[in-house]
């Protein structure tokens, strides 16, 4: 199978080439045959997020002409905006379409899962899973997520709660908060309050070992969140990086 | 003549508030702590004694896009009804006409104003002009009384002084009132103001509130409270002007009080203590059932009706939406910036909504523009929002609005040179 794996060049621009070489092992243990875009702008998605109105369309359909050169089977990307926009805000806006689905890493790999059912190691620890904003609450995909790491034996998923989700008939998750990540772009010394409290508020209080979001976008603000919380005792890990850690 | 101020002073203006009052303030930080706390467990235990307050939703949202659909003509129905009631009622195109016909009824200077807590007279900075025509105004709402004294704004759409914490609020009432209070007797700070402001109630001439909701078939005001303050200012004076946001309408007495319920619901409340309907000046036919008006409360009745921009607002369909916000604050309680910054995220209206508010109607594009920024579009505001409204989605498209001005910050420039490389 040949995916093309798209956010490359965020997880690199973010510092989180850790996160990049977990999912580059876990592709390859997987045995897929995995391509990058050449020429790949960091988050294009924000020309439509921040209103960049006038590369947006150019970006997008960059994007779609190197897709359609390397033909892959699927585009996956750890990136929850571009599976968003390219299900409706692309085609709406600018009539654009991918020759194949773009999937977000979770769906991906909960396929994966599904087919070849893992051997993992146990990994005895309690991890907080954030569900990204754009691919929970807008996207309504938690499922996915919460089944990868369901594969993981002895693993202890923490998520947020919400008090009167159960009462309103909602996935707790709907009301997951958000580590501010996206202010990066916009207002980043705002933002560092906004992922301090983030951190002081949500994670401390809930005490995992580990914290991580399915977003990597997500992900990045709760690892700024605890540096500059100053927070030691919890260790930010993207899912990707316990998946390849307990592959056997 | 002033200079008009550039894009980026705004933006450095706003952020240098945002973060010192707001974000750097850890007192801010942990009201908002105990806010938050306080909100969720009420609106648990309200949902878990009305449950079918959940299904109040979709009603809410189908009432307030029929309104917004049919505005002008809910607005000519309501006039009608108002005038059939005996009440004087006007269409105010701007804040600057509203405030003016305001002080045309308030009439001669020198006279007493009692204040209910409201936005739209925030909007149209009502209180502040008033002053300035010579009048004494006073703020009613406990929390809003304390945001008139410390001369802040309104942080919150609900909670005014959400911000402040019992020891703030102790030193504060403290100071007006000259009484030694202790932060942790709330009862002895609430019984002060109350002494404090019911000599104003009682010598008032003008009193003046804003609604929740109008009912255009009976031009009947809908008013929420706790306080009993909007009791007596609606009723003491001889005088009672309303200043609503034409927004506020809807069709029938029904569908108001079905607004309104849901507007308490999600507001933290289980039940609020009044809910007052007005429609018109007090009136009695107790003698040979001669109508006669001025009886026991105001012989006056007057409705401003404000447009400012919502009527224009009624018919764009990309962001007609933000006129259905009922001003409940549940959005607020759940936003991340909010956490951290109360109501210095905002202009005139507070939050991601408010931002929106900020740049359709209170303050123009330009001024709304950091707080439009502000936004994590996170889109947990619309979960929360009882009309599910899509904040982020108009976000993003008022920000596409605002770089084509050259609004956007520079930050946001950037990012087509530095990332995007174009």
């Amino acid at each position: 199978m040949k995916v093309v794996l798209a956010g490359r060049v965020n997880l690199e621009h973010t510092g989180q080439e850790d996160v990049l070489e977990s999912i580059i092992s876990l592709m390859n243990k997987l045995g897929v045959d995995l391509a990058f875009i050449e020429n790949e702008v960091v988050c294009m998605e924000a020309s439509i997020n921040l209103g960049i109105s006038d590369v947006a369309e150019e970006l997008f359909r960059e994007f779609k002409e190197a897709v359609e050169e390397i033909k892959p089977d699927v585009v996956v990307s750890a990136y929850a905006a571009g599976v968003a926009k390219w299900k409706r805000d692309v085609p709406e806006r600018y009539g654009l379409k991918l020759p194949v689905p773009y999937l977000h890493l979770t769906e991906f790999l909960a396929d994966e899962f599904r087919k070849r059912k893992p051997n993992l190691k146990p990994f005895p620890h309690r991890y907080f899973l954030q569900h990204g904003c754009t691919l929970g609450r807008k996207l309504g995909k938690f499922q996915p997520a919460r089944e990868v790491l369901s594969h993981v034996p002895e693993l202890e998923v923490i998520e947020e709660d919400y008090p009167t989700a159960e009462l309103e008939g909602m996935d707790p998750a709907m009301f997951n908060s958000c580590p501010a990540a996206w202010l990066n772009f916009a207002q980043p010394e705002l933002g560092d309050y906004a992922k301090e409290n983030y951190v002081l508020d949500v994670l401390v209080p809930r005490k995992p070992e580990f914290a991580g979001s399915t977003c990597a976008n997500g992900h990045y603000g709760i690892r700024q969140g605890l540096e500059i919380a100053e927070i030691e005792d919890i260790k930010p890990l993207y899912f990707t990086q316990i998946l390849d850690q307990v592959w056997r | 003549m002033e200079k008009e101020k550039s894009i980026q002073e705004i933006y450095n203006e706003y952020l240098a508030e945002i973060i010192g009052d707001g974000a750097e303030n850890e007192t801010l930080r942990e009201a908002m702590r105990r806010a938050r706390a306080a909100y969720r467990s009420n609106l648990k235990k309200a949902l878990e004694t009305f449950p079918e307050s959940v299904e109040y939703k979709e009603k809410a949202r189908k009432i307030k896009e029929y309104s917004i659909d049919h505005l002008e003509e809910l607005i000519e129905r309501t006039m009608e009804a108002v005038r059939r009631n005996h009440g004087h009622v006007y269409l105010a195109k701007d804040a600057e006409e509203a405030n003016r016909i305001i002080a045309d009824i308030v009439g001669e200077p020198k006279k007493i104003i009692v204040k209910g807590k409201s936005l739209t007279t925030e909007e149209t900075e009502l209180r502040q002009y008033l002053q300035e025509k010579g009048h004494e105004v006073w703020e009613t709402d406990l929390g809003e009384f304390l945001v008139q004294v410390r001369n802040a704004r309104p942080m919150h759409m609900l909670a005014p002084s959400v911000d402040l914490t019992r020891e703030e609020a102790a030193k504060l009432i403290s100071e007006i009132t000259g009484k030694k209070l202790p932060p942790d007797k709330i009862e002895d700070m609430v019984a002060a103001v109350r002494e404090f402001l019911r000599e104003k109630f009682t010598s008032a001439h003008v009193g003046i509130a804003g609604a929740n909701a109008i009912s255009a078939d009976t031009g009947t005001l809908f008013i929420i409270e706790n306080e009993g303050n909007i009791k007596l200012t609606a009723s003491l004076p001889e005088k009672f002007v309303a200043l609503v946001g034409v927004e506020k309408i809807v069709p029938s007495l029904d569908d108001a009080f079905h607004m309104v319920k849901t507007t308490w619901r999600f507001a933290n409340y289980m039940v609020p203590s009044y809910v007052h309907m007005i429609s018109g000046p007090s009136k009695t036919g107790d003698i040979e059932k001669v109508t006669t008006y001025g009886a026991h409360g105001p012989k006056e009745f007057h409705l401003v009706l404000l447009d400012n921009g919502r009527i224009e607002l009624s018919k764009n369909p990309d962001f007609k939406e933000i006129l259905y916000c009922m001003k409940c604050g549940a959005c607020m309680y759940e936003c991340p910036i909010f956490w951290i910054a109360a109501g210095h995220f905002g202009v005139r209206y507070p939050g991601g909504i408010g931002a929106l508010w900020d740049a359709f109607i209170a303050k123009g594009f330009k001024e709304a523009a950091p707080a439009v920024y502000s936004c994590a579009i996170c889109d947990r505001c619309r979960v929360r929002c009882p009309l599910n409204i899509d904040t982020a989605r108009m976000i993003i498209k008022l920000r596409a609005i605002l770089y084509e001005k050259g609004y956007a910050p520079d930050i946001v420039k950037e990012v087509k040179t530095k990332l995007f490389k174009r």
